[in-house]
């Protein structure tokens, strides 16, 4: 892969072109040095309680004003974005790799593995993802953890569905019968050749779903049903706030941008990724 | 053409009978009796044996569930765990709301977004493209909840226009509207901008504009009728996004719909209400993605023609040449 031609290179030179996808890219770079490096740049801790700092609008000592408790809101934003990032790649990585996994299954052999395996999707296909997500939440209780679960296997429908088409473009083309005339196991067929050519659309998926995943945690924590406070996850830090929105609006306006740019980094991302890897659309 | 619609809508009636076995073992996997959750940590054990034996929660899982589907074909959803009305009658007093919300929602998604993505189409690289592209960018890239919270603080406590919740009238139904309708529309306006450009690349718009046609009939007569495939495509899945968000922006704005009482009632365990009202919104869900796929059809007559093909042979080789 180290040829100058290779596709990630010329995908890589296409989205460098890119001058928002870059915007985008930059967007969730800072976002990951922020989220790990929370602890040492935050003011203050995310649950430094001081009670005669009440209410404070923004200022100098503190960005964001602070909350019902007197903790730093800025501090507690840069602390959520640690656990928003964690919860929307966690999650992404769980409907990915079993969504990919079924989708390639199912795109690869085909007759009844894919009959099998898409009509038990259509199941869950048939509700709203993020009722799925809402379900599973309360069947598993609150918490990090469950909240990851539940938004990641929400996700796997969509992800095998895309998975599974891309395969399907794929399966029927003059190399893959190659390499099965050479004895080359499914296995390694699938993994190797197909999954490779077939990596496009799962990708940009992966970049959008990302987004989603923020939103939908951020959702979930909102009505209760996610993370729980006093951890500084956006949503719950809204959902805490939406109280005291007559008087003190800061305490629900920064964890609600906060949530925003990170959902449109991830956005511009996938749409210059989507552009770069797919010459058609190109002018 | 009927055919297919008969096979569509017996596929989706197995589809939701699974559906009703998901939600059903899901709920069953939840650890803890659903008992204590109504009656409270402390109930006395011949309570929670009397809320068993009411509810039938003795048998084995598969029995219930049995009997569960059986008096679902029945019309019986069976009763709420907390206050032992019908769950048929709970739910489907409050799904016209939710329906209603759904419904201005998509009208608005449709209004806003199909002519802005247009005129986006139109005027491509223009200050106006830029303008409302970029708007939108920042309009899918926005939580729902916090666009309503925002929206209640601007218009309802500090210039005090529009009431901050409850569902009462179309005073009411503005700002759930606009907060829901907000994410769709750019999303929508993404897609009929992207689509309409693909269209304006096809030999048939060169011939047109050969021969002389209006540029308007030129973008409305044949641009827009063929970009409008993958638009339906996607207003159908924010459909399915718009019911989700039901849940959520119910909650925000205090509205008495099914969203808010399915979440009230997960919170509080009231699986017969869980299970019905998942079941309904599933019922309706797939009811409109049948409506999105024969829309195809009435648009496209290359995708009609699939479906008259008398062989399953020539309707598959029809679907290849259509890919």
């Amino acid at each position: 892969m180290g040829n100058k031609n290779s596709p990630f290179k010329m995908v890589w030179r296409q989205f460098k072109k890119n001058r928002l996808a870059m915007f985008g890219l930059g967007l969730f770079i800072a976002l990951m040095v922020v989220a790990l490096t929370a602890s040492w740049i935050a003011p203050y801790g995310f649950d430094d309680q001081d009670v005669s700092r009440r209410f404070l609008s923004p200022c100098a000592a503190h960005w964001f004003g602070t909350d019902n408790l007197g903790r730093d809101i800025f501090s507690r934003v840069l602390h959520g974005a640690k656990v928003s990032m964690s919860v929307g790649l966690i999650s992404t990585a769980v409907s990915a790799s079993v969504g990919v996994v079924l989708g390639s299954f199912a795109g690869y052999f085909g007759r009844k593995t894919d009959n099998i395996i898409m009509r038990i999707l259509d199941v869950f296909m048939a509700m709203p993802q993020f009722l799925m997500a809402i379900v599973i939440a309360a069947v598993l209780g609150p918490g990090l953890i469950n909240c990851m679960i539940s938004v990641g296997v929400s996700g796997i429908p969509a992800m095998a569905r895309v998975a599974r088409a891309s395969v399907l473009t794929q399966s029927n083309q003059e190399y893959i019968e190659a390499a099965r005339s050479i004895n080359a196991s499914h296995f390694r067929i699938i993994l190797r050749h197909v999954l490779l050519n077939a990596m496009s659309p799962i990708l940009v998926r992966i970049t959008m779903g990302l987004a989603g995943a923020i939103t939908a945690a951020a959702s979930l924590s909102f009505i209760g049903l996610g993370i729980q406070p006093p951890n500084p996850e956006w949503g719950a830090m809204l959902a805490g706030g939406r109280e005291y929105l007559t008087k003190y609006p800061w305490i629900v306006m920064f964890p609600g941008i906060a949530i925003m740019i990170s959902v449109f980094a991830m956005n511009i991302i996938g749409d210059g990724l989507r552009d770069a890897l797919d010459p058609r659309l190109k002018d | 053409m009927l055919q297919y619609v008969l096979k569509r809508i017996i596929m989706s009636i197995f589809v939701l009978i699974g559906v009703s076995m998901l939600i059903f073992f899901l709920l069953e996997l939840a650890p803890g009796d659903p008992a204590l959750a109504v009656l409270g940590e402390n109930a006395s054990p011949e309570a929670v044996a009397e809320f068993h034996k009411i509810h039938g929660l003795d048998d084995p899982a598969l029995v219930r569930y049995a009997r569960y589907l059986w008096n679902v074909l029945h019309g019986d959803l069976g009763t709420s765990y907390s206050n032992g009305k019908a769950v048929a009658g709970e739910i489907l007093t409050r799904f016209p709301t939710t329906v209603l919300l759904a419904f201005l929602a998509t009208v608005a998604t449709v209004i806003i977004g199909v002519p802005l993505g247009i005129l986006t189409a139109i005027k491509r690289g223009k200050w106006v493209d830029t303008l409302l592209s970029a708007t939108a960018m920042i309009g899918v890239s926005m939580p729902g909840f916090w666009l309503g919270l925002m929206l209640i603080y601007a218009f309802s406590l500090k210039i005090g226009w529009l009431p901050a919740s409850g569902f009462y009238g179309p005073v009411y139904w503005i700002l759930p509207t606009v907060t829901m309708a907000a994410a769709s529309a750019a999303a929508v306006m993404r897609t009929m901008h992207s689509s309409m450009l693909e269209v304006v690349r096809q030999d048939y718009i060169r011939t047109a504009r050969a021969k002389g046609v209006v540029e308007s009939r030129i973008i409305f007569h044949h641009m827009l009728r063929n970009s409008l495939i993958p638009v339906i495509t996607v207003i159908g899945l924010q459909i399915s996004l718009l019911f989700g968000g039901t849940m959520v922006i119910e909650t925000v704005f205090s509205i008495p719909g099914l969203g808010k009482f399915l979440v009230t009632a997960l919170k509080a365990r009231d699986y017969p209400i869980c299970q019905g009202g998942v079941l309904l919104v599933s019922c309706s869900y797939s009811i409109v993605s049948l409506g999105c796929d024969l829309l195809y059809a009435f648009l496209d007559p290359r995708i009609r023609a699939s479906y008259q093909g008398k062989k399953k042979s020539d309707r598959k080789a029809v679907e290849k040449n259509g890919k």
